[in-house]
Protein backbone atom coordinates (compact mmCIF):
# COMPACT_ATOMS: atom_id res chain seq x y z
CA UNK A 1 0.00 0.00 0.00
CA UNK A 2 2.81 2.34 1.20
CA UNK A 3 4.60 1.95 -2.46
CA UNK A 4 1.14 2.81 -4.43
CA UNK A 5 0.55 5.78 -1.99
CA UNK A 6 3.91 6.87 -2.55
CA UNK A 7 3.49 6.71 -6.29
CA UNK A 8 -0.11 8.70 -6.35
CA UNK A 9 1.79 11.30 -4.17
CA UNK A 10 4.60 12.09 -6.35
CA UNK A 11 2.16 12.73 -9.19
CA UNK A 12 0.09 15.40 -7.56
CA UNK A 13 3.73 16.34 -6.19
CA UNK A 14 4.71 16.64 -10.03
CA UNK A 15 1.16 18.81 -11.01
CA UNK A 16 -0.15 15.60 -13.00
CA UNK A 17 -3.03 15.19 -10.87
CA UNK A 18 -3.94 18.53 -9.01
CA UNK A 19 -5.36 16.69 -5.96
CA UNK A 20 -6.84 13.13 -4.65
CA UNK A 21 -8.58 11.35 -1.46
CA UNK A 22 -8.84 7.73 -0.96
CA UNK A 23 -12.37 6.62 -0.89
CA UNK A 24 -14.36 3.50 -0.88
CA UNK A 25 -13.20 -0.25 1.15
CA UNK A 26 -9.80 1.41 2.00
CA UNK A 27 -11.12 4.75 3.00
CA UNK A 28 -13.82 2.70 5.06
CA UNK A 29 -11.45 0.73 7.05
CA UNK A 30 -10.00 3.94 8.69
CA UNK A 31 -13.30 4.09 10.71
CA UNK A 32 -14.27 0.43 11.02
CA UNK A 33 -13.12 -2.93 10.41
CA UNK A 34 -11.16 -3.89 7.85
CA UNK A 35 -12.94 -5.82 5.45
CA UNK A 36 -11.50 -7.19 2.26
CA UNK A 37 -11.13 -5.50 -1.21
CA UNK A 38 -9.96 -6.18 -4.57
CA UNK A 39 -8.87 -2.82 -5.12
CA UNK A 40 -7.71 1.11 -4.00
CA UNK A 41 -10.42 3.94 -5.07
CA UNK A 42 -8.87 6.77 -5.73
CA UNK A 43 -11.19 9.82 -6.44
CA UNK A 44 -9.18 12.12 -8.78
CA UNK A 45 -8.77 15.63 -9.64
CA UNK A 46 -6.94 15.61 -12.92
CA UNK A 47 -5.03 18.01 -14.05
CA UNK A 48 -7.04 20.07 -16.94
CA UNK A 49 -5.60 19.87 -20.17
CA UNK A 50 -5.22 23.22 -22.28
CA UNK A 51 -8.50 22.94 -23.69
CA UNK A 52 -9.61 22.56 -20.56
CA UNK A 53 -11.02 18.97 -20.52
CA UNK A 54 -9.77 16.31 -18.03
CA UNK A 55 -7.83 14.18 -19.42
CA UNK A 56 -6.61 10.81 -18.25
CA UNK A 57 -4.09 9.79 -20.55
CA UNK A 58 -1.23 11.85 -18.91
CA UNK A 59 -1.75 10.56 -15.91
CA UNK A 60 -1.77 7.07 -17.08
CA UNK A 61 1.12 7.69 -18.69
CA UNK A 62 3.32 8.62 -16.03
CA UNK A 63 2.09 5.99 -13.55
CA UNK A 64 3.76 3.68 -16.16
CA UNK A 65 6.68 5.30 -16.03
CA UNK A 66 6.80 4.62 -12.43
CA UNK A 67 6.37 1.28 -12.93
CA UNK A 68 2.39 0.65 -12.75
CA UNK A 69 0.71 -1.35 -15.67
CA UNK A 70 -2.67 -0.70 -16.77
CA UNK A 71 -4.77 -3.85 -16.29
CA UNK A 72 -8.60 -2.99 -17.63
CA UNK A 73 -9.67 -0.54 -15.37
CA UNK A 74 -7.05 -0.35 -12.86
CA UNK A 75 -3.67 0.78 -12.73
CA UNK A 76 -1.59 -2.02 -10.67
CA UNK A 77 0.76 0.08 -8.68
CA UNK A 78 2.94 -2.66 -6.08
CA UNK A 79 0.26 -4.84 -4.79
CA UNK A 80 -2.34 -2.76 -5.08
CA UNK A 81 -4.78 -2.32 -8.39
CA UNK A 82 -5.78 1.42 -8.16
CA UNK A 83 -8.86 2.27 -9.93
CA UNK A 84 -8.70 6.31 -10.62
CA UNK A 85 -12.19 7.93 -10.55
CA UNK A 86 -12.18 11.53 -11.61
CA UNK A 87 -14.33 13.29 -9.52
CA UNK A 88 -17.86 12.55 -11.09
CA UNK A 89 -20.22 14.03 -9.27
CA UNK A 90 -20.44 17.39 -7.29
CA UNK A 91 -21.21 15.01 -3.76
CA UNK A 92 -17.26 13.47 -4.80
CA UNK A 93 -16.13 16.87 -5.58
CA UNK A 94 -16.84 18.23 -2.48
CA UNK A 95 -16.04 14.85 -0.27
CA UNK A 96 -12.31 15.15 -1.85
CA UNK A 97 -12.30 18.98 -1.06
CA UNK A 98 -13.41 18.30 2.37
CA UNK A 99 -10.85 14.76 2.86
CA UNK A 100 -9.03 14.72 6.09
CA UNK A 101 -5.22 14.03 6.30
CA UNK A 102 -3.96 11.22 7.51
CA UNK A 103 -0.84 9.66 8.15
CA UNK A 104 0.09 6.15 6.96
CA UNK A 105 3.38 4.96 7.81
CA UNK A 106 5.50 8.05 7.23
CA UNK A 107 3.22 9.27 4.61
CA UNK A 108 0.03 11.42 4.39
CA UNK A 109 -2.39 11.12 2.44
CA UNK A 110 -6.33 12.88 2.30
CA UNK A 111 -8.64 9.97 2.92
CA UNK A 112 -12.43 10.77 2.49
CA UNK A 113 -14.38 11.48 6.00
CA UNK A 114 -17.03 9.22 7.25
CA UNK A 115 -19.75 11.61 6.78
CA UNK A 116 -18.81 11.95 2.84
CA UNK A 117 -18.08 7.75 2.46
CA UNK A 118 -21.47 7.47 3.79
CA UNK A 119 -22.88 10.15 1.40
CA UNK A 120 -21.60 8.32 -1.52
CA UNK A 121 -22.33 5.14 -0.38
CA UNK A 122 -26.42 6.50 -0.45
CA UNK A 123 -25.21 7.79 -4.04
CA UNK A 124 -23.80 4.59 -5.00
CA UNK A 125 -26.68 2.57 -3.78
CA UNK A 126 -25.54 -1.14 -4.14
CA UNK A 127 -26.33 -3.59 -1.12
CA UNK A 128 -22.71 -3.38 -0.20
CA UNK A 129 -22.78 0.36 0.09
CA UNK A 130 -25.82 -0.03 2.66
CA UNK A 131 -23.82 -2.31 4.52
CA UNK A 132 -20.93 0.09 4.31
CA UNK A 133 -23.12 2.39 5.84
CA UNK A 134 -24.02 0.37 8.32
CA UNK A 135 -20.41 0.02 9.55
CA UNK A 136 -19.70 3.04 9.54
CA UNK A 137 -22.15 4.39 11.85
CA UNK A 138 -21.51 1.67 13.70
CA UNK A 139 -18.00 2.92 14.48
CA UNK A 140 -19.29 6.36 15.83
CA UNK A 141 -17.34 8.66 13.30
CA UNK A 142 -20.30 9.58 11.48
CA UNK A 143 -21.72 13.22 12.63
CA UNK A 144 -25.87 12.75 12.32
CA UNK A 145 -25.75 16.29 11.92
CA UNK A 146 -23.37 16.53 9.28
CA UNK A 147 -24.75 13.05 7.25
CA UNK A 148 -28.28 14.79 7.48
CA UNK A 149 -26.77 17.96 5.71
CA UNK A 150 -25.56 16.20 3.17
CA UNK A 151 -28.73 13.81 2.63
CA UNK A 152 -30.26 16.90 2.29
CA UNK A 153 -28.01 18.97 -0.26
CA UNK A 154 -27.50 15.94 -2.43
CA UNK A 155 -31.13 14.52 -2.75
CA UNK A 156 -30.55 11.56 -0.97
CA UNK A 157 -33.59 11.50 0.90
CA UNK A 158 -35.01 8.68 -0.75
CA UNK A 159 -31.90 6.57 -0.48
CA UNK A 160 -31.78 7.29 2.78
CA UNK A 161 -35.21 5.64 3.31
CA UNK A 162 -34.15 2.27 1.62
CA UNK A 163 -31.38 2.49 4.06
CA UNK A 164 -33.54 2.79 7.13
CA UNK A 165 -36.22 0.32 5.92
CA UNK A 166 -33.59 -2.27 5.17
CA UNK A 167 -30.96 -1.98 7.63
CA UNK A 168 -31.20 0.59 10.26
CA UNK B 1 -14.15 -50.12 32.75
CA UNK B 2 -15.58 -45.95 32.53
CA UNK B 3 -17.11 -45.20 35.37
CA UNK B 4 -19.56 -42.37 34.09
CA UNK B 5 -22.97 -42.98 34.96
CA UNK B 6 -24.75 -43.89 31.90
CA UNK B 7 -27.51 -40.19 31.04
CA UNK B 8 -30.56 -40.75 29.77
CA UNK B 9 -32.19 -38.67 27.03
CA UNK B 10 -33.41 -36.32 29.50
CA UNK B 11 -29.96 -35.54 30.66
CA UNK B 12 -28.38 -35.56 27.15
CA UNK B 13 -30.87 -32.90 26.08
CA UNK B 14 -30.53 -30.49 29.15
CA UNK B 15 -26.43 -31.45 28.77
CA UNK B 16 -27.07 -30.55 24.79
CA UNK B 17 -28.72 -27.35 25.55
CA UNK B 18 -26.30 -26.31 28.04
CA UNK B 19 -23.28 -26.78 26.06
CA UNK B 20 -25.44 -24.85 23.46
CA UNK B 21 -25.37 -21.57 25.58
CA UNK B 22 -22.20 -21.80 26.79
CA UNK B 23 -21.44 -21.90 22.74
CA UNK B 24 -23.31 -19.25 22.23
CA UNK B 25 -21.57 -17.48 24.96
CA UNK B 26 -18.01 -18.43 24.03
CA UNK B 27 -18.83 -17.08 20.59
CA UNK B 28 -19.90 -13.73 21.63
CA UNK B 29 -17.15 -13.78 24.26
CA UNK B 30 -14.35 -14.07 21.32
CA UNK B 31 -16.18 -11.64 18.53
CA UNK B 32 -16.35 -9.50 21.65
CA UNK B 33 -12.99 -9.88 21.91
CA UNK B 34 -12.03 -9.19 18.47
CA UNK B 35 -13.79 -5.95 18.07
CA UNK B 36 -11.99 -4.74 20.88
CA UNK B 37 -9.26 -6.00 19.11
CA UNK B 38 -10.09 -4.66 15.95
CA UNK B 39 -10.97 -0.93 17.47
CA UNK B 40 -7.56 -1.15 18.79
CA UNK B 41 -5.66 -1.67 15.17
CA UNK B 42 -4.11 0.99 13.43
CA UNK B 43 -5.14 1.80 10.03
CA UNK B 44 -1.34 0.50 8.91
CA UNK B 45 -2.34 -2.70 10.50
CA UNK B 46 -5.91 -3.33 8.72
CA UNK B 47 -4.47 -2.46 5.80
CA UNK B 48 -1.86 -5.69 6.49
CA UNK B 49 -4.74 -7.44 7.64
CA UNK B 50 -6.54 -6.45 3.93
CA UNK B 51 -3.61 -7.84 1.91
CA UNK B 52 -3.50 -10.98 4.01
CA UNK B 53 -7.24 -11.28 2.74
CA UNK B 54 -6.69 -10.42 -0.64
CA UNK B 55 -4.00 -13.01 -1.12
CA UNK B 56 -5.75 -15.61 0.68
CA UNK B 57 -8.81 -14.72 -1.48
CA UNK B 58 -6.41 -14.88 -4.29
CA UNK B 59 -5.02 -18.74 -3.05
CA UNK B 60 -9.04 -20.01 -3.22
CA UNK B 61 -9.80 -18.13 -6.81
CA UNK B 62 -6.54 -20.05 -7.97
CA UNK B 63 -7.47 -23.66 -6.22
CA UNK B 64 -10.95 -23.19 -7.42
CA UNK B 65 -9.38 -22.37 -11.30
CA UNK B 66 -7.60 -26.06 -11.20
CA UNK B 67 -9.99 -28.16 -9.52
CA UNK B 68 -12.02 -26.08 -12.57
CA UNK B 69 -9.93 -26.88 -14.60
CA UNK B 70 -9.15 -30.44 -13.78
Amino acid sequence: MRESLKVLLQVREEGILADFAIGGAIAASFYTPAVTTEDLDIFAFPKPSASGLLVLTPLYERLQQLGGRIESEYVVIGKWPVQILPAYTPLVEEAVANAVDQHFEDLIVKVVSADYLCAIALQTGRAKDYMRIHMLIESGHVSSDRLAALVNAFALTQRWETYVKRYA
Amino acid sequence: MSNATPKSGVVRSITYVVNAVDVEVHVARVKAAWRQHERAMTWEQKIEAIERMRERDAQLARARAIVKSA
